[in-house]
């Protein structure tokens, strides 16, 4: 296809234009139109207790009342991390370093644990994601040969310190908060819907003993402090 | 010379011209199609000669710079190493505007006293160029102005992109190591004692983006002479990607302009497919158009978004955003992030889109559409836009060539270069759009032809959309991209394939390779050299704002201070891929 | 503040410590206007955004209409830190960046706050590179880090939401008393060579400080037992 090329020329300078009034007047229907496509649904919802959406938020209007009403992301959003555990309440990871080494962060730290039982061959003691490291990009996710590691929609992650940004097995466990309208909270994973695993039992055994994986090295920063004292009056 | 008998002719028909005028001294290397021809020199003495007959002689007329790419050689194997063991090489990435045709000249550099003559004479553009290359390679150009560090700071030791410095080394800066520009040193000279003053401008400045630095002597309110600087978000892309992993590089792609990360991430991924010789399917070419204008979009909504605040006029940039934001919707269903998408692969895509994705595409055309007309209402025929925009930070065609324009201040200057149109990657040219063109080269044609190229946009978009094709969106060579999930849960040679992609990476042949796309800012090109293993060995970006802003500090010679925010933000400079 | 408290202390003596005074005393005074500034504070952070990168676009979306920051108190953008009590920094910090960051940050007025966006700012990311900050409590003491390449607006949101809830206790008043922030970017040489990074426990084979600097480990000392954990699991009631 040959080139096509439009030559654009600047507006002309007419006489509309030198008086400038039309131009303000014309500016101002414009704006006003979108206060007044914002405004008029308040005044109508207003019968409906404000609640266009039912969450707070206005039908028309752009604005998300976030902490009351939440952006609806989608499933494959890229928040915080969940390692998927069996049956039986055991990880699902094998200890591979399949995620740590597809990381272009470096924000995960494996340690690998010999475990008794064969069936499950080795086993993370230690699973370590550093938070304020990790970009989010989904390459471990991507990486798990395993199934053993998602993503949720769990993206408030805001820290006071550097260490409990430091996630272990046990906040790596928490299953996601429900945050979205549609569903448990999952982001980012490897499949939507049915697991493509054949042998399902193979792949998971379960009923086996529970792991002592919470015991692990990490677990005492990462767990959940008690609330602060009450102030002293 | 024997190598010219196999040269493509199609591309080379200056290579008899150049080889009897120099002969033995400059070598001719045919490469595949796909790339772009080589010249490569024999003889150092000739690299001026041969740089200045590639501009001037009509056959040639290289008048475009695009790029210098300075790599060094140290422990490369052997197909890459020249055979007199020289260490650096540098490659002169040129295009010829009239003919359409780029090309690399290179020339090797020895390890002792690496040292040049510079081409700021034949190509202004070069000028910027040359210091980066001096800053992180330590390669010297005799006849520089002004060979200065450009990225890194002045407290910095060392030549960071060598290979024998430590990626993690860093020098502290301290406040003094800043106010070295040149024209910050020089304020009391005897006869402007009383008439002008040095006003510095950023970087933590809201018209500035927090990332640029210009230091402005001033007449009153006119500018007598200005220096730019930049270098204040240089976080060491090329240096990260050379200990990532080809596919790991991509998040990092996301982050170069963080306007349109999307573009980037397709441009570095095409590069690396081309240069493996792997074909992806129509369906994730498609997409990939689809997607980059979407990203075009909200580039150009940006950039106009918040130069009319630095101009006054803060109503566009809500405006703007609103169209940006119904955009973020769609891509974080495709990829999972609003920004940083990390949606390109190495072979595809990382996913298919969502299966609404025609329908949600088109529910945002009337968005787009409305809040385009608005900011078009608003400012078009605006007495003070014009006032403010018409006729300031004027560029010729002229001086956009030899400053190595492209893009969409290029084209407001009437360089009618578009990657799309004249060199068509992912199928572009089975589209019908137009390239908006002015010439009056000042700030108004530069929005002005924005916001033509975001109407051009959702043009390719909607018929893009109408011819989707159905099919995968990876290929299936699992040398290259991870095997689907199936194969890996179930089958042995899928964990193989998995487990050899992410620990080894995809290993690409050892050469160099020129790849470019059409960013939101104009060429966006990637060099990539690879040694053989999984990791690129160097990997140049050809950023687009770079000659933007390098010759931003003539453009605003003369011209009142309020013109030149007016300026910066029309040329759109986006610090993550100015400085890398 | 202190001149309130300075005022009122020569109008009525503080008790000595350890003495309880009635209520309706000076102290009973103090407190209720330590409230009182409290509220006022929380409710009018005039942010600064100290915006590099990628961050400083997300930043742009918290202030548009669809995430409208002036809910909160914050939508008066200020560029000058004269005026400005929340620093935002958005976006990596580099070397050369760093000097500025650290002259803005003491020319604003007390009582600031930082809030750190973004791991780049945080951390420094994946950017464990020669140029640069490998988290920004190396330059400035940072009060909330939000994580996210870039952050969510809604994660932004609530670490906004929690500095106001920290403000309104006082714990952040107490905890930023005893901070002791040690400045490294002094010393009477200009260029001050630093030895190649420690070898990274999360990262073996690549560099990047993994050690917390001198003044976030006395921070965390500081705050010690009550070390909160910002989990939104926690407080969503």
């Amino acid at each position: 296809m040959p080139a096509k090329v439009v030559k654009l020329e600047a507006p002309a300078d007419n006489f509309a234009f030198r008086v400038y009034l039309v131009e303000v007047v014309k500016g101002m229907v414009r704006t006003l139109g979108h206060l007044l496509r914002n405004v008029v649904p308040i005044f109508v919802a207003e019968g409906k207790k404000l609640a266009g959406n039912g969450d707070g938020s206005v039908k028309g209007m752009p604005i998300v009342s976030f902490p009351e009403a939440r952006r609806d992301y989608s499933e494959r959003f890229r928040g915080r991390h969940i390692l998927k555990t069996r049956d039986d309440g055991s990880l699902k990871c094998v200890a591979c370093y399949m995620c740590q080494t597809a990381c272009p962060a470096d924000c995960i730290r494996i340690e690998a644990g010999e475990h008794p039982v064969l069936a499950y061959e080795k086993y993370p003691t230690v699973f370590e994601i550093d938070m304020l490291r990790c970009v989010m990009c989904g390459y471990c996710v991507d990486a798990c040969p395993k199934d053993a590691i998602w993503m949720t929609k769990d993206y408030e992650l805001a820290f006071f310190d550097r260490k409990s940004a430091i996630y272990g097995i046990p906040m790596l466990t928490e299953k996601p908060s429900d945050t979205a309208a549609d569903g448990p909270g999952y982001g980012y994973r490897p499949y939507y819907g049915e697991s493509p695993a054949r042998k399902a039992g193979e792949f998971e055994p379960s009923g086996l003993p529970l792991l002592p994986v919470l015991e692990a090295r990490g677990a005492a920063i990462n767990r959940m402090p008690p609330p602060p004292p009450p102030k002293p009056a | 010379m024997s190598a010219l008998a196999s040269a493509p002719s199609s591309s080379l028909t200056y290579a008899p011209v150049l080889d009897k005028r120099f002969g033995p001294k400059a070598r001719i290397e045919a490469r595949p199609a796909k790339d772009i021809a080589t010249i490569t020199l024999t003889d150092r003495s000739a690299y001026i000669e041969v740089a200045r007959f590639l501009r001037d002689d009509p056959a040639c007329a290289f008048d475009l710079l695009l790029d210098l790419v300075s790599i060094d050689l140290l422990n490369a194997p052997a197909p890459l190493r020249p055979r007199d063991g020289s260490r650096f090489q540098l490659h002169v990435i040129l295009y010829s505007t009239r003919r359409n045709d780029h090309l690399r000249l290179i020339v090797n550099l020895p390890e002792q006293n690496p040292r040049v003559p510079t081409l700021v004479n034949l190509w202004p553009a070069v000028n910027w160029f040359e210091r980066e290359a001096w800053d992180l390679m330590g390669i010297e150009f005799e006849g520089h102005p002004n060979l200065k560090r450009l990225l890194t700071h002045n407290g910095f030791v060392g030549h960071a992109l060598r290979k024998d410095y430590a990626a993690g080394q860093r020098w502290l800066c301290t406040e003094e190591d800043l106010l070295q520009t040149d024209l910050a040193a020089q304020t009391e000279t005897p006869e402007d004692i009383f008439e002008t003053m040095t006003v510095n401008l950023g970087p933590s400045h809201p018209a500035t983006h927090g990332t640029l630095r210009i230091v402005l002597r001033l007449d009153g309110e006119t500018i007598v002479a200005a220096e730019g600087e930049c270098g204040y978000l240089h976080r060491c892309f090329e240096k990260m990607s050379e200990s990532h992993t080809y596919s790991q590089v991509i998040p990092y792609t996301d982050r170069l302009n963080y306007c349109s990360p999307m573009i980037n991430g397709f441009g570095y991924a095409r590069a690396v497919e081309d240069m493996l010789g792997v074909e992806i399917p129509p369906r994730a070419k498609a997409i990939r158009v689809i997607l980059s204008e979407f990203n075009r979009i909200m580039d150009h909504m940006v950039c106009i978004g918040t130069n009319l605040v630095d101009l006054g006029a803060l109503t566009n940039f809500w405006y703007a955003y609103q169209a940006r934001e119904a955009i973020y919707g769609l891509l974080e269903a495709c990829c999972g992030a609003r920004l940083t998408s990390s949606y390109a692969r190495v072979g595809g895509l990382s996913a298919d889109v969502p299966p609404n994705f025609d329908e949600w595409s088109r529910s945002l055309f009337p968005i787009i559409k409305t809040q385009l007309d608005d900011i078009d209402g608003l400012v078009s025929k605006n007495r003070i836009a014009h006032k403010r925009m018409r006729g300031t930070g004027i560029v010729s065609r002229e001086n956009a060539i030899a400053w190595g324009f492209t893009g969409p201040c290029g084209r407001a200057s009437g360089l009618a270069y578009d990657v799309r149109k004249d060199k068509p990657y992912e199928g572009y040219d089975e589209l019908d759009f137009d390239v908006p063109v002015m010439t009056d080269g000042d700030n108004f044609a530069r929005y002005y032809v924005r916001m033509e190229e975001m109407r051009q946009s959702l043009r390719i978009i909607d018929q893009q959309l109408r011819k989707l094709p159905k099919g995968p969106v990876t290929t299936d060579d699992y040398r290259v991209i991870l095997p689907p999930k199936e194969m890996v849960y179930n089958e042995m040679e899928g964990l193989i394939y998995h487990f050899k992609v992410v620990f080894e990476g995809t290993k690409v042949a050892p050469g160099y390779f020129y790849s470019s796309v059409e960013g939101g800012n104009g060429e966006l090109g990637y060099t990539i050299v690879a040694d053989g293993s999984g990791n690129p060995y160097r990997l140049k970006v050809r950023p687009p704002c770079f000659p933007l802003f390098a010759a931003y500090e003539k453009i605003i010679k003369g011209g009142m201070v309020s013109d030149a925010v007016a300026t910066l933000g029309m040329l759109n400079i986006i610090a993550g891929e100015l400085d890398r | 503040m202190s001149f309130i408290k300075n005022t009122l202390s020569w109008i009525a003596p503080p008790t000595a410590p350890g003495v309880q005074s009635g209520a309706g005393g000076a102290d009973f005074l103090t407190t209720k206007l330590d409230v009182l500034v409290q509220w006022a504070h929380s409710n009018s952070l005039w942010p600064l955004p100290f915006g590099t990168a990628c961050c400083a676009i997300e930043f742009m979306s918290v202030v548009s209409s669809h995430y409208d920051l002036s809910r909160f108190g914050a939508e008066v953008v200020r560029f000058s830190p004269r005026q400005a009590d929340m620093m935002i920094v958005a976006g990596t910090v580099t070397d050369k960046q760093a000097p500025i960051l650290r002259k803005i940050y003491d020319q604003m007025a007390e009582p600031k706050w930082v809030v750190s966006m973004g791991v780049c700012a945080c951390t420094g990311g994946f950017y464990r590179a020669y140029h640069v900050v490998q988290g920004i409590d190396e330059i400035v003491p940072v009060d909330v880090y939000v994580a996210g390449c870039p952050p969510t607006p809604e994660n932004l949101m609530r670490g906004i939401i929690e500095l106001q809830r920290r403000i309104q206790t006082g714990d952040l008043a107490r905890h930023r008393q005893n901070k002791t922030y040690v400045p490294i970017r002094v010393g009477e040489q200009p260029v001050i060579g630093l030895p190649a990074y420690s070898q990274s426990v999360m990262a073996p084979n690549r560099p990047g400080v993994s050690e917390m600097p001198v003044m976030a480990d006395s921070a965390e000392a500081d705050m010690g037992a009550k070390a909160d954990v910002l989990k939104h699991q926690g407080d969503r009631s």
